[in-house]
């Protein structure tokens, strides 16, 4: 089916995305969801713009329904070392030296972002959407995502000023 | 040295993106697809344009709804995206091949690769499909006559006056299906990309001109589930309404042409 092939082309978009609004809520299902609906609003869509932001709006929407409104919130989480595929990236002089300690720490400081901030890190350097894609994707002006990557590079700056790796 | 600082955070911050314990993502695909099939994500209103009479007697109602653009290249993988087509059919219309215990044509006919549907003569299709195909003029008998459900498909040969399709040996295909194209529903033309559709009229038809690489057509139902054209498109489409009947011209004969050869179409004699 034509629509299948599209799905299986932004699958692995969507559910990033949506682990990335609500980490611990089921971002399969909220993928899912966010492809129905799509299908439904395809009419809606203008023909022309890119269909990824516009898919990933439909998925991150899902996404926040499903988030839990309270209790303890386990956020991103690193998979095990050993369970790094051998076909990732060719790596870079950074990381290189990069080990799993520092991923965490880094880690950690993405989790304590504000969830806005944290959606546009995501965003940006998870899913690799533009800047106008990302404002698309979160449904938020093009300079509110400027300013909210400023203020959360800031803070992540921060954790690293001073610091051994710095 | 806050740009040395930056670069190395924004290349961190990538890794960091390859790092993560992504939910496994196992394949969506399928599990849409049978909750679309299954009549999820229609819209609740809105399809029908206000004051349209919904399709209740016998008959269907085709309406070309909306062409997804989806050529843009993925940049980061260079992957061209299939273009997406939909279009209403009637509820009960099944646009499948015919059932496997049907003789399939022979591997010398045209079009056999494409499971047309059963071969047919041309003098017993009527009672097949419960009405009278119409023919096109100027390029004689069709080389095969085919049946599948209630679709109709006559295939003419590539020649001297038929320019090849997509399918080897084919120059020329006529589907027709009982059907009406509904002109009041909206259609979106593209302004780029490799898929176009285009409001043409045949004849005082409401038709659709849909050139460029087509993925597949995929016909929603008044019910509101979705039914996918089976058969590979071969050409340039026209898509028009003749009576009752919803028709589909696929050729290489280019837009002029296929208009010119559409307005021809009639009952046979």
């Amino acid at each position: 089916m034509a629509y299948e092939e599209l799905v299986r082309r932004y699958q692995v978009a969507a559910v990033r995305a949506a682990h990335l609004i609500a980490p611990d809520g089921d971002a399969e299902d909220a993928a899912q969801e966010g492809f129905v609906k799509a299908w439904a609003a395809l009419p809606r869509f203008r023909t022309g713009s890119p269909f990824r932001p516009w898919l990933l709006r439909i998925v991150t929407n899902e996404a926040r329904n499903r988030r839990r409104s309270a209790g303890r919130r386990t956020g991103l989480v690193l998979r095990a070392a050993e369970d790094r595929p051998s076909s990732d990236a060719a790596p870079s002089p950074e990381s290189a030296v990069l080990d799993q300690e520092s991923r965490s720490r880094l880690l950690a400081a993405v989790n304590r972002l504000r969830d806005e901030d944290r959606e546009v890190i995501g965003a940006r350097y998870f899913l690799e959407l533009s800047g106008a894609e990302t404002a698309e994707a979160l449904g938020i002006p093009r300079g509110t995502v400027k300013s909210r990557l400023s203020r959360a590079l800031g803070r992540l700056r921060e954790t690293f000023d001073g610091g051994r790796d710095g | 040295m806050a740009d040395g600082l930056d670069a190395r955070l924004d290349a961190r911050l990538v890794d960091l993106g390859s790092a993560i314990a992504w939910p496994a993502g196992a394949d969506l695909a399928m599990r849409v697809g049978d909750r679309i099939r299954a009549g999820e994500g229609r819209r609740r209103t809105g399809w029908w344009p206000q004051g349209t009479a919904r399709p209740v007697r016998r008959g269907l109602v085709l309406a070309l709804a909306a062409l997804l653009l989806l050529g843009a290249a993925v940049a980061a993988v260079g992957i061209i995206l299939p273009g997406l087509r939909i279009v209403f059919v009637p509820p009960g219309a099944t646009l499948g091949p015919s059932a496997p215990s049907a003789p399939a044509a022979s591997e010398s006919a045209p079009g056999w690769s494409l499971s047309l549907g059963a071969a047919v003569e041309l003098e017993d299709a009527a009672a097949s499909v419960g009405f009278e195909p119409l023919l096109p003029a100027g390029v004689g008998e069709p080389d095969g006559v085919h049946v599948a459900n209630e679709r109709l498909t006559l295939v003419w040969r590539s020649g001297d006056d038929l320019p090849r399709t997509d399918a080897a040996g084919v120059g020329l295909l006529l589907t027709e299906l009982r059907g009406r194209v509904d002109p009041g529903y909206y259609e979106k033309q593209l302004h780029e990309g490799r898929t176009t559709v285009e409001p043409v009229d045949v004849g005082g038809s409401a038709g659709y001109w849909l050139s460029g690489e087509p993925h597949g057509l995929v016909y929603r139902r008044a019910d509101g589930s979705f039914v996918e054209e089976s058969r590979r498109i071969v050409g340039d489409v026209l898509i028009w309404q003749q009576d009752d009947l919803t028709l589909r011209l696929e050729s290489a004969l280019g837009r002029e042409a296929t208009i010119a050869l559409a307005r021809t179409v009639s009952p046979g004699r």
